[in-house]
């Protein structure tokens, strides 16, 4: 049979062999000397601070790049308040679905979107086509 | 009537500009002896828990930002880099398979021969548990922590702390168990 040792004896022999309570703290010195070193890192590696305008310019510059491959409105021929075919009507081909964009003058977007497979004409008191 | 609003965040921001550095050496200050006893504790070595706390202290230093901003959030966070960094280094010594070969903390001048025999049996019964379980028990038995305290120390649940203790307990009274014996017979000795 395995000898045992009871709860309390067991915190006794642990706190009697307790590495800390036989060596001691910290000295000051070797405090002082850590504190300094790590001081020092984080000194050294402190992340700089953005000022908010760089971040502006920055994030400015980042949006210029990312929309230029998109292409840019051409002025003027797009703000048509007629919605009507001509050179402001933009046609984005799709596979089945088509999609006509119209800007009028005061900014308003209108988009219509066109599916191949359904040619009927849209009637308003047309229950099917509502539902 | 007056209106009040209060704004957390940027007071919390500004806290946080004015002094990530000042904020580290309060923190320095109010942990380093605790993080140093408990790395003496888990490693019996003075120089190696010199090292290992000032290790600690640097991976604070190099990411202010992940330090949580409350003080029992920031003396978690350290005790859990101190308990990794004894595992790493434990991981390091397993590899090389000289994990067990720890030596006793260096006794002062003061300590008693029968004090040094006891670090030495202790400081090897403890290098004997996984860096976790002996982190659990040390700061069980040693530091006085209750398992709610420790669980939320090293980020683990209570139950599975009160698991590790109780096997802990189980481990270090059959490794002390010789010890205790002769202890036992020599103080029965005339």
């Amino acid at each position: 049979m395995k000898p045992t040792i009871k709860e309390h004896k067991l915190t006794r022999i642990l706190r009697a062999g307790d590495p800390a309570a036989h060596t001691g703290p910290m000295l000051p010195a070797e405090a002082a000397h850590m504190r300094a070193r790590v001081r020092a890192v984080s000194r050294a590696d402190a992340p700089r601070s953005w000022k908010p305008w760089a971040l502006a310019a920055v994030a400015t510059a980042a949006l210029v790049v990312i929309a230029a491959p998109y292409g840019s409105f051409p002025a003027g021929t797009r703000t048509t308040a007629v919605p009507a075919a001509g050179p402001g009507i933009e046609v984005p081909v799709a596979t089945n679905r088509r999609e006509i964009h119209f800007i009028a003058p005061n900014g308003t977007r209108i988009i219509w979107s066109l599916r191949k497979d359904d040619d009927r004409p849209w009637k308003a008191d047309d229950p099917e086509v509502r539902s | 009537m007056e209106t009040t609003i209060a704004f957390d965040k940027p007071i919390a921001d500004e806290k946080d500009e004015l002094s990530a550095q000042e904020r580290l050496e309060q923190l320095f200050d109010a942990h380093h002896q605790r993080l140093f006893r408990l790395a003496l504790r888990l490693t019996g070595q003075r120089e190696v828990a010199l090292d290992l706390v000032q290790e600690a202290f640097l991976r604070a230093a190099r990411r202010p930002g992940s330090i949580p901003t409350s003080d029992a959030g920031a003396t978690a966070w350290m005790v859990r880099v101190l308990v990794n960094l004894v595992r790493d280094r434990w991981r390091r010594q397993k590899r090389r398979g000289r994990a067990k070969s720890v030596p006793a903390a260096t006794p002062s001048p003061r300590a008693t021969s029968s004090a040094t025999e006891a670090q030495v049996v202790v400081a090897q019964a403890l290098a004997a548990l996984s860096p976790r379980r002996r982190a659990i028990v040390v700061l069980a038995e040693l530091d006085g922590e209750s398992s709610r305290q420790i669980a939320a120390l090293l980020g683990l649940r209570p139950a599975t702390v009160r698991w590790h203790l109780s096997a802990a307990r189980q481990q270090l009274r059959e490794l002390l168990a010789p010890a205790a014996a002769s202890d036992h017979q020599d103080g029965a000795k005339p």
